[in-house]
């Protein structure tokens, strides 16, 4: 046409033409046809985080045509098993997907993935071929990471640092390249050594390549790798690595392998192998050096050659005979014994009989040395001849000493492996026996040194110390034993006799009956033993104690038992006991108080009645009628107690050694009149006893003071206190008459226990608490 | 010096191990072989009654002061407490490990007192409940064979020819060496003096004080048994039994024998005991016993009667 010709002005770039098979479409895209798909080319709805939210498509959830949730079930039937719904079941995998609402795949969370260093990292990754791998096989490492930087990277980055980069002044290019070589250079560098000009032009070919352009730039240095040490897993060498096994076509026969022309994948070499054929035989792919010829000639002959030479050169295979000879070093043969010889310490079986032929060579002691070089003439005796006349005296003492015989002072002899010491011991004895220690040294040998002689001084010393014969004294507690050790097992043993039993039999036999043949024992009669046989307990002074040792005593007894009864008749008692009793007495005194108190006297006509029974009896000799006595009266009172008695421990909480030797006095001593008694005029109540006591003591000439206080206890038990007695027994006593208070202040206080030589008395003393004790739970008993 | 056979009674309880008068002398106790005790009025030769309860034969026996209560023991190595009246035992005292051959009231009867072949000594409380002794005495060493009381003593004879004597007021044992085994003691009437027959067939007499020797008396055989021996109430006598079936009589001062009284001829007399205020005599012989009387003793009883 023309009209191309024509002057026409285009505007713009002509479109291009289009072609037939793809025609624009003439109907623009509707809705329905914009349709995303996911990955895997399934429609996709819209999620809210990957652009929009669509029930469905276009809503169609529920409805035939769109995603059915899930079915409903009537639960009619199947009630009980009411299905639990779970958020679960609306979801597809988009929802679990991880943009999904609920992703379900583990992921770094954004708080833990720094993005900025990731990059960086990756990058430097893929600059540095190697540490990819290594930061692939870090995985957990890479998934963890710090969410902070420490402070050292982030005063780094202020200074404008970057990961990635090494740390250090910017440097241009041809410095960078430079450092770079050098860091490769630096680890070792097996074969040849390149050349030293290589190296160089190959640094000037680098320039060269240096664009022109970079010259004023300048870059961060490159950052350091950090070494990381592979672990040696195999027994070969160090830096070994073996021949590369792989075939040499392995890598692009993989390659190949893979090659797919036309959907279809090609194995085996080349082009492949069809598959009715098989492959051949890789003879390349496994190299092996025996595969390979290194000489042309054939192989037997060559090693025949080889042998041929090592036997013509005496050599065993491989080697060769040194140009330089071997230099032996020099040997010297051992000296030879001689046939005579016999070594000095054979080894003796002990089965050996025949003696030793030759005995050791004496040793020769100071003495004989001394004896032999006093043959020869050489040495003299120092100091002997240099005594000064005081000294003779001692010396002629000296002699006597010595002339005579070594008498042994004790069998023991500390030094007997040493004779001469011994002796040596024995004169030192002796010296020191009669007072001549400084003359000491002169037992010793002159040969010895002044040090041998101090140590054995003090040796000899100390065995005069510790092996001194025994003592008189003490010699004499021992005997000789009787009989030797037992040399016969067999023979009967002698029975020893007991002298004192020998003794015994003699004067039985003798019929010297008596002092002889009799012994005095300590023997403590129970407590209620005595109350069974109204008798008073012994006096002992500490009668628990002492009824226990004699418990567990045998019939002997020791000596000071022997002394004691010895020193004292039956029934004079000790004073220190005395002492005892009236500590405890002290320690007691509201008990025996009520003791006291118990003490009433019983109504006259009672007395008379008992006074007249025992008149029956007739176990009393004396008047009693004479109802004047009083002491006669109690007597005869108490000694008729044999009637009744009926409760086995009257007073079992006070100790018979308190009780028994009571002295009723006492309390009245540490009470004053007190309460009702304070107002009482107690001096006209004593007038009558007081006439009382006269009489009894008139009649008993030899009134010690016990008497006196027995005295004193009839005064407490005149009938005229006993009401007001019951009415406040357990705290007060009567006051005794003053004249008899200074007699007892003017009496130490034992005076007043019952010093009594007539067994009677104290056994009525006794009976008669008892007797009283016995009316008083009488009377409860009626109550 | 004259004793006559009184009464001769069959007790009818094996042999008789023991006969023992009463506090008072009125009655008599015997003791079998048969586990029993046997109560008599010995001048009629009566029983009065028998107490059976021991567990094998009943080697002594004593009254209580008041004859209300028997104390008796045993080859059953017990020691049993009687009611006179009821025949009954009142206590069973247990704690010795062997024989009880003696037993013994105190005064009073509220204490027993009772020797073992155990060689032990018990004292028993027999007013109280109390089922333990009150107090063990140990001291003998063999079997104590007899055990006598007063009133403040307790006597003993021991196999191990010792003669112990507790004192108890004064709180002492006196052991007086007699160099035999001692079969049997007794007291004199004034209880000074000990009688003490041993079994080299001797009697002794010492003096309880001093322990010296009085006298001694032999002539009697005693074989292997325990004889017992007496005093008579005057202290002028001294009785032994014999094996030889007869009672041997001395006197006490001149030491010599004055009569024989022959019980039987069969027969060991073995036990003893003499009247307490007359001049008679009980022994046991085999299974009787015979009551011998002195004639002076008894005309005065005549008397007395008349």
């Amino acid at each position: 046409m023309d009209l191309d010709d024509q002057d026409f002005v285009t505007y713009g770039t002509p479109l291009e033409p289009l072609e037939e098979d793809n025609l624009p479409r003439k109907k623009a895209f509707t809705v329905e046809d914009q349709i995303v798909t996911d990955e895997h080319g399934r429609r996709r709805f819209h999620g809210a985080f990957t652009g929009g939210f669509s029930a469905g498509f276009f809503n169609t959830v529920g409805t035939p045509q769109g995603w059915e949730p899930s079915t409903f079930k009537s639960s009619r039937n199947t009630r009980m098993q009411a299905k639990e719904q779970s958020a679960f079941d609306f979801m597809d995998d988009e929802d679990m997907s991880e943009h999904g609402i609920c992703p379900m795949s583990v992921q770094v969370k954004s708080s833990f993935d720094n993005k900025s260093i990731d990059r960086s990292e990756l990058k430097r990754k893929g600059n540095i071929g190697k540490s990819v791998s290594l930061a692939t096989s870090n995985a957990v490492q890479n998934v963890f990471k710090p969410v902070r930087v420490t402070i050292g990277v982030k005063l780094l980055m202020k200074m404008g640092w970057k990961p990635g980069q090494g740390v250090g002044p910017r440097v241009n290019m041809k410095q960078k390249k430079l450092m770079r070589r050098e860091w490769e250079n630096m680890g070792k560098v097996y074969g040849c050594e390149l050349p030293s000009n290589f190296d160089k032009h190959d640094d000037e070919s680098d320039e060269s390549d240096i664009d022109v352009d970079l010259e004023g730039i300048t870059f961060a240095p490159d950052d350091y790798k950090t070494y990381i040490a592979v672990p040696k897993l195999n027994l070969f060498g160090l830096g070994y690595q073996g021949m590369d096994r792989r075939t040499v076509l392995s890598s692009k026969k993989q390659e190949l392998s893979k090659l797919t022309v036309n959907g279809k994948t090609i194995r085996g070499q080349a082009f492949g192998v069809s598959v009715f054929e098989e492959e051949d035989e890789d003879i390349y792919g496994t190299e092996d050096l025996t595969n390979y010829d290194f000489t042309l000639e054939p192989e037997a002959e060559l090693k025949k050659i080889k042998k041929q030479e090592y036997s013509q050169l005496d050599c065993i295979e491989g080697f060769h005979v040194c140009t330089k000879p071997y230099q032996r070093r020099e040997r010297f043969p051992l000296p030879q014994i001689p046939a005579d010889y016999v070594p000095l310490k054979s080894r003796r079986s002990r089965w050996d009989s025949t003696e030793r032929s030759e005995p050791r060579a004496k040793v020769k002691t100071v003495t004989d040395r001394v004896r032999i070089i006093d043959d020869d003439g050489i040495a003299s005796t120092p100091g002997t001849s240099k005594l000064s006349a005081e000294d003779e005296a001692s010396e002629e003492l000296i002699k006597k000493i010595d002339s005579m015989p070594p008498v042994p002072t004790s069998s023991f002899k500390p030094f007997a492996t040493d004779s001469e010491k011994q002796s040596r011991y024995e004169r030192f004895l002796m010296f020191r026996k009669f007072g001549l220690r400084d003359k000491v040294d002169m037992i010793y040998p002159p040969t010895m040194t002044e040090w041998d002689r101090e140590r054995e001084k003090s040796e000899f010393e100390q065995a005069a110390c510790l092996y001194r014969p025994m003592s008189d004294d003490m010699a004499n507690r021992f005997t000789v034993g009787g009989q030797e050790d037992i040399q016969d097992l067999l023979k009967p043993v002698e029975k020893t006799k007991n002298l004192k039993q020998e003794v015994l039999i003699q004067a039985a036999k003798q019929k010297r009956f008596g002092a002889l043949t009799r012994r005095k024992l300590n023997w403590i009669p129970d407590k209620i033993l005595c109350k069974r046989f109204n008798v008073p307990e012994p006096v002992t002074g500490h009668l628990e104690k002492s009824a226990e040792v004699t418990k567990n005593k045998g019939p002997r007894t020791s000596i000071f038992e022997f002394l004691k009864s010895n020193e004292m008749p039956d029934n004079v008692k000790q004073p220190e006991k005395i002492e005892v009793k009236s500590e405890i007495m002290e320690e007691q005194l509201p008990e025996q108080m009520k003791v006291i108190v118990e003490q009433e006297p019983p109504p006259e006509s009672e007395l008379v009645a008992e006074t007249s029974r025992v008149n029956d009896t007739g176990d009393l000799t004396d008047d009693i009628k004479d109802i004047t006595d009083k002491m006669d009266l109690f007597k005869a009172v108490f000694l008729s107690s044999s009637d009744e008695e009926d409760e086995p421990d009257p007073e079992p909480d006070v100790p018979a050694t308190s009780t028994r030797h009571l002295d009723p006095v006492k309390p009245i001593e540490y009470s004053p009149p007190r309460g009702i008694f304070k107002n009482l005029d107690l001096d006209m109540l004593r007038q009558k006893p007081a006439s009382v006591k006269e009489a009894a003591s008139s009649e008993s000439e030899n009134v010690t003071d016990n008497k006196t206080s027995d005295t004193v206890t009839e005064t407490t038990e005149t009938p005229q206190l006993p009401e007001i007695k019951e009415e406040e027994p357990q705290l007060y006593g009567p006051v005794i008459p003053k004249s008899l208070h200074n007699d007892a202040a003017a009496h130490p206080r034992h005076a007043f226990r019952p010093k009594s030589k007539k067994d009677d008395e104290v056994w009525v003393e006794k009976s008669h608490k008892h007797k009283k004790h016995k009316k008083h739970k009488k009377h409860k008993k009626h109550k | 010096m004259d004793y006559v056979c009184v009464t001769t009674v069959e007790c009818n309880q094996g042999a008789v191990r023991a006969i023992r008068y009463n506090v008072d002398g009125n009655y008599c106790l015997s003791c079998g072989s048969d586990k029993k005790i046997k109560l008599w009025n010995p001048l009629k030769g009566l029983l009065l009654n028998t107490y059976a309860g021991h567990g094998n034969e009943v080697l002594d026996a004593a009254s209580s002061c008041d004859n209300s209560q028997i104390i008796s023991c045993g080859a059953d190595k017990t020691v049993i407490l009687w009611d006179v009246v009821k025949a009954q035992p009142l206590r069973r005292l247990r704690g010795h490990a062997g024989k009880v051959t003696s037993v013994v009231f105190n005064e009073e009867s509220t204490a027993v007192i009772s020797g073992s072949y155990d060689n032990t000594v018990m004292c028993w409380d027999v007013k109280s409940r109390q089922n333990t002794p009150i107090q063990v005495l140990k001291d003998a060493t063999d079997c104590v064979t007899k055990v006598k009381v007063t009133d403040h003593e307790i006597l003993t004879s021991s196999l191990d020819c010792r003669i112990r004597r507790y004192d108890i007021r004064a709180g002492e044992l006196i052991e007086d060496y007699i160099g035999e085994p001692v079969s049997s003691i007794s007291y004199t009437s004034d209880e000074q003096c000990i009688l003490a027959s041993s079994t080299d067939e001797t009697i002794k007499l010492l003096d309880k004080n001093s322990g010296e020797l009085l006298g001694e008396y032999s002539g009697h055989k005693t074989g292997d048994y325990y004889i017992e021996s007496c005093v008579d109430h005057t202290d002028s006598f001294i009785f032994s039994g014999s094996t030889d079936g007869a009672i041997w009589c001395w006197d006490l001062v001149k030491m010599i024998p004055v009569n024989q009284l022959i019980h039987s001829n069969k027969s060991v007399v073995h036990s003893l005991s003499s009247h307490a205020s007359t001049g008679s005599i009980i022994s046991a012989s085999g299974s009787n016993f015979k009551v011998w009387s002195n004639s002076s003793s008894l005309e005065n009883e005549n008397e007395s009667e008349t």
